[in-house]
């Protein structure tokens, strides 16, 4: 039985419909009154329990029990007595207690609540066909995913909202200013959102795992915003996960019991160390308006991010999860903010070569995502080497009476077009676009390293560039491995192809560790070079060793690139052949 | 290869240039900047503009030709039936009219401007209505909401709104519904609803996807009525289906795909006068040998079986004018004639023909 709203809410859902036809699809779908009572019933339950679990703490009669929130207390006479014989208690504590459990639960409610919701139902809509109709609407594809994101959670905000007054009110009675509950407020919310942008593009990528990807997101998310509950501040680029937390935001606020770890539940973050964090050399955790503008402006970037990628993917299902051009800009954005937390303090610079490793390892991390976000399904890349097969005859469009003229420009138009389609064609082999990104990183890297030597003196910058460039190549190698098993008509390749770039990382330098081939010291140390972690051999290794190396990746590079192009070209070939030999056979077949 | 005409006139950017040095738009690789659009398909005479084209199709998938090189004009008012066994083709190249599918190879035309999947045109998408096979519903919705859902989807005034909803479940023989949640309905109500779906728009070109199949009998011919409806309305309608009898009863133009392929498109009149086989079966209270013999007489008889002593089979190559004249010609030679009956090959028949034929060849 369904259940009619209110005459008068009905027509500022026709509002609401008028400006956003999904938006109101959602709310109809979900805002039934049995789903209110429950959602009500559900806050307010909570808020309850929450209250009940402090007031139950409060000390009583009985001086020497439950202390923590008296007024005053001495461990020989206990909790001091007011006028009227009761204990005198600390209530401003406790009322921060009460704000600390509840903007606890708000976070894990709304951010994981929220996330499992939306990739829930983005990945139904998508496996059961309706989201091509939303597609084929005239309505944009932004306004159809922004009425997902306000509208398919509304039982959640709706929940939270009834929360609010409660977290409010305790907040203010525990001291903290209200400028600052609602600063938390708004890092929540910008968090939040980041986290489901990145929720909705998943579950458009992941429509392969038949709905597991809901279940995916919001386990990783879960971890994600548990590690971030659980850091120790280490100078490296770990920290930035301190930004992901808003319960964090908090910190700078000289509020009573905030030092005390067991005040926040189950938080074991080092709140303290927090005040000590930098970004290239700024202090950004000892000023609270830098703590705040730090952890909105890394939440809505990295969400504008996850936007755009999620649009272009809602339009148009055949793309890359990731455009070639998007991903220079989230790469130089991730390798800046890595970076940045990597030289928070100049001392954390004694050795370049050891300092960015951490760097490394987290943009190893990234390019090895980027190899299968850039990678062309298969249509995408035939089509692709198609239409590359066929460019000589638009090239030789006539441009000059003179033939050798005319040949040479040919040739060059042909060479720039191929750059451009390499730099950003989604369905060319994304070897090339990894090459950029890499360089970028390069770049921030070298970046990092001349701003600690401006500061202090760093030790080893040319091993710790070269050891970028080994590992670089090796990256390289495996996209292009990673392309070539994509290519072959094999029906797990994506398991082969993560198999084999494992195998090539990981696999490689565990197989020369388990051999005995120490980097420091052995005969054969030197083929610590071609694996993706070659700094421990730099200092060992001679020139010829070194230059070996460099010719042994870019033989394996060029091989594998020429080897690829051969094959797209072929591929185009008889691509274009085929297509043709259909077009022709058609006037056979006439009547 | 020959182009079809519309394309005699193309830009040199944005166009691959076939073998033969004519040039077709091969799709997904242009940007906006790169389209130099073709010249519009041209009217037929005295039956204007076609509201849909669709030049030079081809889709390829995995290696494997989907759709083959096909033209295809859909005139205003038209039905088109298009029939095929399964794997032909058919729901690939509907998809790629409506805008589900890009095309490798070639271009659609709606109204007379070019429509592009991946360039968002609103006033294209609005021409358009697509009801495929097995389409889901919302369960979470009524049927009224449902199709508010979709009236505000595809713009429709506040003021019109009601009245589009109103008229439109009337048409569907939903109105008694209107309150009922969308898993409530019964599959053929369903199948009713989401073509009311599809027309809630008003779009010039209703594009129907085996729209009837899995439908007990009622419910078809229900959903039959509600087609001529809007036949006469004016709708172009193109739908694919199974039930050829059904197509054969309210299209005008029949297309037959295998293998990718457009083997056949005519009117209907055409493809039965022209592949149709016909049988008149004459009985006679006198002799069954001068019946024979009148019979020999007339140019259109191919040949006669012999059913009983006064009882003859005929093939026949006319039309029903000519069947009108030997009918004529016998009462004039004197035959006592107590039967004569008519009938020719239907649609089934004729695809299935048409279908050994291509398969031979």
């Amino acid at each position: 039985m369904s259940y009619k709203l209110p005459q008068l809410s009905e027509m500022a859902f026709d509002r609401v419909g008028h400006h956003n036809p999904q938006l109101l699809r959602e709310w109809q779908g979900r805002l039934r009154w049995r789903n209110l009572l429950l959602t009500f019933s559900l806050s307010f339950g909570i808020q309850g329990l929450l209250l009940l679990k402090r007031l139950a703490q409060l000390p009583s009669s009985r001086l020497f029990i439950n202390t923590q929130y008296c007024l005053q207390y001495d461990p020989h006479q206990g909790c001091q007595l007011g006028a009227d014989q009761q204990p005198l208690i600390d209530w401003p504590l406790v009322w921060a207690d009460v704000f600390r459990d509840l903007s606890f639960v708000l976070v894990w409610v709304l951010i994981i609540g929220g996330i499992f919701l939306l990739a829930a139902d983005l990945s139904k809509e998508n496996r059961r066909g309706t989201l091509n109709f939303l597609r084929m609407s005239p309505l944009r594809g932004r306004r159809i995913l922004l009425g997902k994101l306000l509208g398919v959670p509304i039982l959640l905000y709706l929940g939270i909202a009834a929360m609010l007054p409660l977290h409010l009110a305790t907040g203010l009675m525990g001291s903290y200013p209200v400028g600052i509950v609602l600063a938390f407020y708004g890092v929540l919310g910008a968090i939040a959102l980041c986290f489901y942008s990145a929720a909705l593009w998943f579950a458009l990528l992941a429509e392969g795992l038949q709905g597991f990807q809901t279940w995916l997101i919001s386990g990783l998310s879960a971890g994600l915003l548990l590690l971030s509950w659980q850091l120790w501040h280490f100078n490296l680029s770990g920290d930035w996960f301190y930004l992901f937390n808003p319960l964090h935001i908090l910190a700078d606020w000289e509020v009573k019991g905030w030092g005390q770890q067991s005040a926040w539940p189950f938080i074991g973050s080092d709140l303290n160390g927090f005040r000590q964090l930098g970004w290239f050399f700024m202090p950004v955790g000892s000023h609270r308006g830098w703590v705040l503008a730090f952890a909105l402006a890394n939440a809505l970037l990295l969400g504008l991010w996850f936007w755009v990628a999620l649009e272009r993917k809602f339009q148009t299902p055949a793309n890359t999860a990731l455009g070639k051009q998007q991903s220079y800009g989230l790469t130089l954005c991730l390798s800046l903010i890595i970076m940045g937390f990597e030289t928070q303090h100049p001392f954390n610079l004694p050795s370049a070569l050891d300092t960015v490793f951490s760097y490394r390892i987290s943009m190893v991390i990234w390019a090895v995502l980027l190899m299968f976000l850039l990678l062309p399904s298969k249509q995408l890349l035939l089509d692709w080497a198609r239409y590359r097969h066929h460019q000589p005859h638009r090239a030789s469009q006539p441009t000059s009476r003179n033939p050798s003229r005319k040949q040479a420009q040919s040739s060059s138009r042909r060479q720039q077009s191929l750059i451009v389609d390499l730099l950003c064609h989604d369905g060319s082999p994304p070897a090339f676009a990894l090459a950029i990104n890499l360089g970028i990183i390069a770049g921030v890297f070298l970046l990092g390293i001349g701003l600690s030597a401006l500061i202090s003196p760093v030790t080893d910058p040319v091993d710790a560039v070269m050891a970028w460039g080994f590992c670089a190549a090796v990256l390289l190698i495996c996209s292009l491995v990673v392309q070539w098993i994509a290519l072959a008509n094999l029906l797990h390749w994506r398991w082969l192809a993560s198999g084999a770039v494992a195998a090539i990382i990981v696999g490689w330098p565990l197989v020369l560790s388990l051999t005995g081939i120490d980097p420091y010291r052995g005969a054969m140390g030197y083929l610590w070079l071609t694996t993706a972690f070659p700094q421990a051999v730099l200092d060992m290794a001679n020139g010829s060793e070194i230059f070996l190396a460099i010719a042994a990746h870019l033989v394996l590079i060029s091989g594998l690139s020429l080897g690829l192009g051969r094959r797209c070209q072929i591929l185009g070939q008889s691509e274009w052949k085929a297509l043709m030999d259909q077009g022709s056979r058609r006037e056979y077949l006439r009547p | 290869m020959n182009l079809p005409y519309g394309l005699s006139e193309i830009g040199e950017r944005g166009f691959e240039i076939m073998e033969d040095g004519s040039e077709a738009l091969i799709s997904g690789f242009m940007t906006s900047q790169d389209w130099q659009p073709a010249a519009m398909p041209s009217a037929l005479p005295g039956v204007g503009n076609p509201a849909l084209s669709v030049r030079n199709i081809t889709k390829r998938f995995q290696r494997k030709t989907v759709v083959n090189d096909i033209d295809l004009d859909l005139f205003p008012g038209e039905v088109y039936g298009l029939i095929g066994p399964n794997g032909a083709g058919k729901t690939t190249l509907m998809s790629m009219m409506v805008g589900a599918e890009m095309p490798t190879l070639g271009e659609i035309w709606i109204e007379g401007q070019l429509f592009r999947q991946d360039q968002n045109s609103p006033q294209l998408q609005r021409c358009i209505g697509f009801l495929p096979d097995d389409y889901p519903l919302y369960d979470d919705l009524t049927v009224w909401q449902y199709l508010e859902y979709f009236a505000r989807l595809y713009g429709i005034s506040p003021g019109l709104r009601h009245r589009r909803i109103y008229d439109i479940l009337e048409l569907v023989q939903l109105s008694s519904k209107h309150h009922s949640r969308t898993t409530e309905l019964s599959r053929g109500m369903k199948q009713r609803l989401g073509l009311a779906r599809a027309i809630i728009h008003q779009p010039s070109v209703l594009v129907l996807d085996e729209p009837v199949s899995g439908l007990d009998p009622v419910a078809r011919m229900e959903f039959r009525d509600i087609i001529k409806a809007l036949q006469q309305s004016g709708m172009t309608i193109l739908i694919s289906s199974h039930v050829l009898s059904d197509l054969a009863d309210f299209c005008s133009t029949i297309g037959i795909m295998e293998l990718g392929y457009l083997v056949e498109s005519a009117p209907l009149n055409e493809l039965y006068n022209r592949l149709s086989r016909r049988q008149i079966f004459i009985a006679t209270l006198g002799e069954g040998p001068a019946l024979a013999q009148a019979l020999d007489a007339h140019a259109c008889v191919v040949s006669q079986t012999r059913v009983s002593d006064r009882e003859i089979c005929v093939e026949f190559a006319g039309d029903e004018a000519a069947a009108g004249e030997l009918l004529r010609s016998l009462i004039a030679a004197g035959i006592p004639l107590c039967q004569f009956n008519h009938t020719r090959e239907d649609l089934e028949t004729i695809f299935l023909k048409h279908l050994d034929h291509k398969q031979v060849s």
